[in-house]
């Protein structure tokens, strides 16, 4: 990282510009909460831009951020327990609600509606649905998020929405 | 259909880039002093051009509220008085720093008289510190400790610091400009909210202190300020931990240049005897050995009910503790550890008392004084 030029600086603004929503609304949606996804994204970006080589050997940037973010999130989990339901409602409690602003608390019941309908998936099942309509990313773009093949991202979708429907949380037809 | 789909997304807040582009900018700056030493080391001659001064360039929201801060010092230059309630996650007789997450939020009153030197008074349910602008005293209401030491001592838990309003601003201006807290700024109608959000201090590798104090706890500090005044008007300190942050301490009220009764202010129990802690302590048998070896000391004579050999070490220890653990067996001595800000060094043990009941802790033990005594901090 040492001897970043300007030109570097405004090339790491330019990605930040046009990643950050994208990468931040993805932690939210795994964390659910907007200081901690804050906090992850940062570290990502940190960690992604203390190796310059990055820069310029990542063929895709979208993945790579994403894939980081997604493994982040995974080992925040892993540190601070999985967000359980009957905590669930605690989740951004403990700040005071003046501090949150609209769109912070329609996230949150967001992010606990979508967690409430996927609960009773196994976690690999659900994360594909949520890559898919969350994060609206692709079969291909799973794949190479979660490292696994077109097939089983697929197959795990197919199994996670008939389990929807068999449990009636959804309902109509849900292409692939 | 639709079912799975977010009626709404969240979107990165705008303090985002600017805090990863000044991390970025201070992690350069803090390896471009460090290679400046790697260098000095192998070739002097280049370290002329490494010399190249760094400009810091602080985020728009740093550098307002650097501009409010020092609006609000100006301000507090002409307090006389400042009485702050406010409540912590705490225990009634527990060190003012020391945050217990099984504890409940407890009243504290602090008093400051403004003056040359500066006065002031620390109270809360079972504990009082008073510092009279030469000594500083803190007892135990029920008397069963009772200690002084000269100048400021650290009875106040820290909180000398952060409510002594000219220095607690000046402190968070100084973290808004060097190190990687995060400042948020925002203005609704009269008020304007500042937020510091701060990493936890200290080594962790060992997680024993984590969260015991808001140094050592990831923190985010809340102050609102009047707008016209540019004094502050209410403060809000939240740590994380389960997941979520957790408030740990809100100020109830906070006056300014009210009359305060000095004699009030600087009272104390009369006729009893103080413990100096500045008294200077002599002990060969504390002295040049580990911080488990003294453990095994200290216990050795609780079990052997004659403390008289390594009396230094209990030093202000309640008398009636200390006999309380007479004939304990010790079971076990653990290796010693560090954790977080804590000068000293935890020895995990387990005892069985004479009543035939087991307990387990960690004992503090600390020998940062000029003849590196060590002596018994907690944890009995």
């Amino acid at each position: 990282m040492l001897g970043l030029t300007k030109n570097k600086i405004n090339e790491l603004e330019s990605i930040i510009e046009e990643y950050q929503d994208q990468l931040f609304s993805f932690a939210f949606f795994r964390v659910g909460s907007y200081d901690i996804a804050q906090d992850i994204v940062q570290d990502v970006f940190l960690k992604f831009f203390q190796n310059k080589r990055t820069l310029v050997s990542v063929k895709n940037i979208k993945t790579y951020l994403l894939k980081s973010i997604a493994n982040a999130c995974i080992d925040y989990k892993r540190k601070y327990g999985k967000i359980k339901m009957d905590n669930i409602e605690s989740v951004g409690n403990d700040i005071a609600d003046d501090e949150k602003n609209d769109e912070e608390k329609m996230c949150i019941a967001e992010f606990m509606r979508i967690e409430d309908l996927l609960s009773e998936l196994p976690d690999e099942q659900a994360e594909v649905i949520k890559l898919k309509f969350v994060d609206e990313l692709n079969f291909v773009e799973s794949a190479g998020i979660l490292n696994i093949s077109v097939n089983t991202v697929k197959s795990r979708y197919r199994y996670g929405i008939s389990k929807l429907k068999e449990t009636h949380k959804i309902k109509g037809t849900y292409y692939e | 259909m639709n079912e799975i789909i977010p009626k709404i997304k969240p979107s990165a807040p705008l303090s985002l880039k600017e805090n990863i582009i000044n991390k970025i900018k201070m992690e350069q700056k803090k390896m471009k002093k460090l290679t400046f030493k790697k260098l000095l080391t192998v070739a002097a001659v280049f370290a002329a051009l490494l010399m190249l001064p760094f400009v810091f360039t602080a985020n728009n929201e740093a550098k307002a509220a650097t501009k409010l801060l020092d609006e609000s010092i100006n301000q507090s230059d002409n307090l006389k008085t400042m009485i702050v309630k406010f409540l912590m996650l705490t225990t009634p007789n527990e060190n003012f720093e020391a945050i217990r997450e099984d504890g409940s939020m407890i009243e504290h009153t602090f008093t400051i008289m403004f003056d040359h030197p500066n006065k002031w008074r620390l109270e809360k349910q079972g504990r009082i510190s008073v510092f009279d602008g030469v000594n500083s005293y803190s007892w135990l209401k029920t008397l069963e400790m009772k200690i002084m030491a000269n100048g400021v001592a650290g009875f106040f838990g820290g909180w000398d610091k952060f409510l002594d309003i000219q220095n607690l601003l000046k402190q968070e201006q100084e973290s808004a400009k060097n190190d990687g807290s995060e400042i948020n700024m925002k203005e609704t109608g009269s008020q304007i909210i500042l937020t510091v959000k701060s990493k936890a201090k200290g080594d962790f590798t060992n997680n024993y202190m984590k969260n015991s104090s808001i140094e050592e706890s990831d923190n985010r500090r809340i102050y609102t300020f009047d707008k016209e005044t540019k004094l502050i008007k209410e403060m809000q300190i939240q740590i994380f931990y389960n997941n979520s942050y957790h408030t740990i301490f809100e100020t109830t009220s906070i006056l300014y240049n009210v009359p305060v009764d000095v004699d009030r202010l600087l009272e104390r129990p009369q006729n009893v005897e103080w413990m100096n802690l500045n008294k200077p302590l002599y002990s060969q048998a504390l002295t040049g050995i580990t911080s488990k070896e003294a453990a095994n000391l200290i216990f050795t004579a609780l079990a052997n009910k004659n403390i008289e050999p390594v009396k230094e070490a209990f030093g202000s220890l309640n008398k009636n503790l200390t006999e309380s653990l007479y004939g304990l067996k010790l079971i076990e001595l653990g290796d010693s550890f560090k954790s977080g800000l804590y000068v000293g060094e935890f020895v995990p043990y387990k005892i069985k008392f004479a009543n035939g009941k087991t307990a387990e802790g960690n004992i503090a033990l600390r020998n940062d004084n000029p003849n590196k005594i060590w002596i018994i901090d907690g944890g009995l």
